[in-house]
């Protein structure tokens, strides 16, 4: 790029600069121009204020409610594996037979 | 992934995820749901990658999804951003923080999410580049239009 005192550095090249490494013409314009110099540390300054700006901490309900998800079992897994294996348990077997007598037991006393 | 190793990414990535989470939605109200969301799907997802810099970038692209999805479905956006900003402005710890983030949410959300991840969490542009499936000269770009802009709209204030 070529860079004398008239021929000003384009915002792009002055912003890269500022950020990261120039080449040698660039600098030496840099060093010798107040206006892109000051371009420069304005844009400096800028990204320390940004990167200066706090993080804000989770609020500690979040946090309690985000670790409550990994308590227990997966709860799609769970679901999925009650669906899939309910009918191998005795408990349940029994639970819904009764269920199924008593519904049944209701209708009929319903009609009767 | 057991509970353990859930909790342990929560405190290491917790804290970032809902900063940039706040930096894309600039809503406190939608980041706690956006937040939960993201470690759900973590929790969720069989295939987490192990090395630590790859599994960062990958919560900040499932985050920033996530974000964008809340964004696209939710009506109520505007008028939670609106309440978010008076909360914010009303409790600034430093005296010049609430202006430059004012002017910060003026910026497209691509811009912000790119100052962030450069200027705070350190990523390069190659790396955002990679998540945010672009290419590293256009995530350069990007970063270095939003600085101009809010050079000159800082800039303006101090005149």
């Amino acid at each position: 790029m070529n860079s004398t005192m008239n021929d000003h550095p384009t915002d792009e090249a002055l912003i890269e600069c500022a950020l990261e490494e120039s080449d040698g013409k660039l600098r030496v314009h840099i060093e010798q121009c107040p206006q892109c110099s000051d371009y420069i540390e304005e844009i400096r300054t800028v990204s320390r204020d940004i990167a200066a700006i706090e993080d804000e901490p989770v609020p500690e309900r979040l946090a309690t409610k985000i670790l409550a998800i990994a308590h227990g079992k997966r709860p799609e897994n769970y679901v999925m594996t009650f669906l899939q294996t309910w009918h191998k348990n005795p408990f349940l077997i029994g639970c819904a037979t009764a269920g199924a007598i008593l519904l049944l037991y209701a209708l009929l006393s319903l009609h009767l | 992934m057991n509970e353990h190793e859930f909790k342990n990414l929560y405190h290491d990535h917790g804290r970032n995820l809902y900063n940039f989470i706040l930096w894309i939605t600039v809503n406190r109200s939608i980041c706690e749901d956006i937040l939960q969301e993201v470690f759900v799907k973590l929790w969720r997802c069989e295939t987490v990658p192990a090395e630590p810099d790859e599994l960062r970038r990958w919560l900040l692209t499932v985050t920033r999804r996530t974000c964008l999805d809340f964004l696209r479905k939710s009506s109520r956006f505007a008028r939670l951003r609106h309440k978010y900003q008076t909360e914010r402005r009303e409790s600034p710890s430093d005296p010049d923080a609430p202006f430059l983030w004012e002017k910060l949410e003026n910026l497209p959300e691509m811009e912000r999410s790119i100052l962030y991840l450069h200027l705070k969490i350190g990523h390069t542009y190659r790396e955002i580049a990679d998540m945010f499936d672009l290419t590293e000269n256009r995530v350069r770009v990007r970063a270095f239009r939003a600085l101009k802009r809010l050079r000159e709209t800082l800039t303006k204030k101090e005149l």
